[in-house]
């Protein structure tokens, strides 16, 4: 079985926007310490919360969170060929 | 970008506080209970004292430090109970607890059974189960102090 860990740009993302954690938190309606963990690599969220990061942040799940070893984008893409 | 709610540390932080109180008031515990095991003559009942003394002086402290402004079912207080890290560590520390308590059951028989000088069924029963109840809120509350501790790299 693959040992895929979920990684992210959450980070990256945030300081994109000039935004705090705290303020990020703020907007997705979780606390600074969830976002705190996620950054770390210390949690994973859940879809639920990932969808919430998404919509704060205004990027595609996909650009926010993907499987190590892949590109991020590149899920969606491959899912929509599919269909 | 819409408008910044900035959630309020302090709630947070009040919550941490709590939980360390809990561990503090189990440690409290457990040294009485101990103590009452380990010398004859003093009533299992007086074992509680200092941990009921704890229990006390923190409602106090935390009616003072929160007062009528901070509401009981605050917003940010159920955000924060339904926060998604507060919930994995609470889960993480329940099945920390679960297992210490399960580990611990053979060395607390042993305590139990042959350290106190004259045991009496009374005693080591009650002994007994406020031993448990003491592993079992250390290593629950301990566990989520451990889980909880934030990394400057985040």
């Amino acid at each position: 079985m693959d040992e895929h860990v979920v990684e992210n740009s959450l980070k990256v993302q945030r300081a994109m926007r000039n935004l705090t954690q705290s303020e990020l938190a703020g907007l997705a309606g979780i606390t600074r310490v969830s976002v705190n963990a996620i950054e770390a690599g210390r949690m994973t969220p859940s879809i639920l919360l990932a969808l919430k990061l998404a919509e704060a942040l205004e990027v595609p799940v996909s650009e926010l969170f993907w499987l190590s070893g892949t590109k991020s984008g590149k899920w969606p893409a491959l899912f929509n060929q599919e269909r | 970008m819409k408008n910044i709610g900035v959630p309020s540390e302090r709630h947070y932080r009040f919550h941490l506080l709590g939980m360390a109180m809990g561990l503090a008031l189990f440690v409290a515990l457990g040294v009485g209970m101990i103590l009452a095991l380990l010398r004859p003559g003093i009533q299992m009942g007086l074992a509680v004292v200092p941990g009921v003394v704890f229990f006390l002086a923190s409602i106090a402290l935390s009616i003072a430090l929160r007062g009528r402004r901070w509401p009981r079912r605050d917003p940010e207080d159920r955000r924060i109970m339904a926060d998604e890290w507060v919930r994995m560590n609470t889960e993480r520390a329940r099945k920390i607890s679960l297992r210490t308590v399960w580990l611990a059951q053979g060395p607390l028989m042993f305590l139990v059974a042959y350290i106190p000088p004259d045991p009496t069924v009374g005693t080591s029963v009650m002994g007994m189960a406020m031993l448990t109840m003491v592993v079992a809120g250390t290593a629950f509350f301990g566990s989520y102090l451990v889980y909880s501790r934030e990394r400057a790299d985040g």
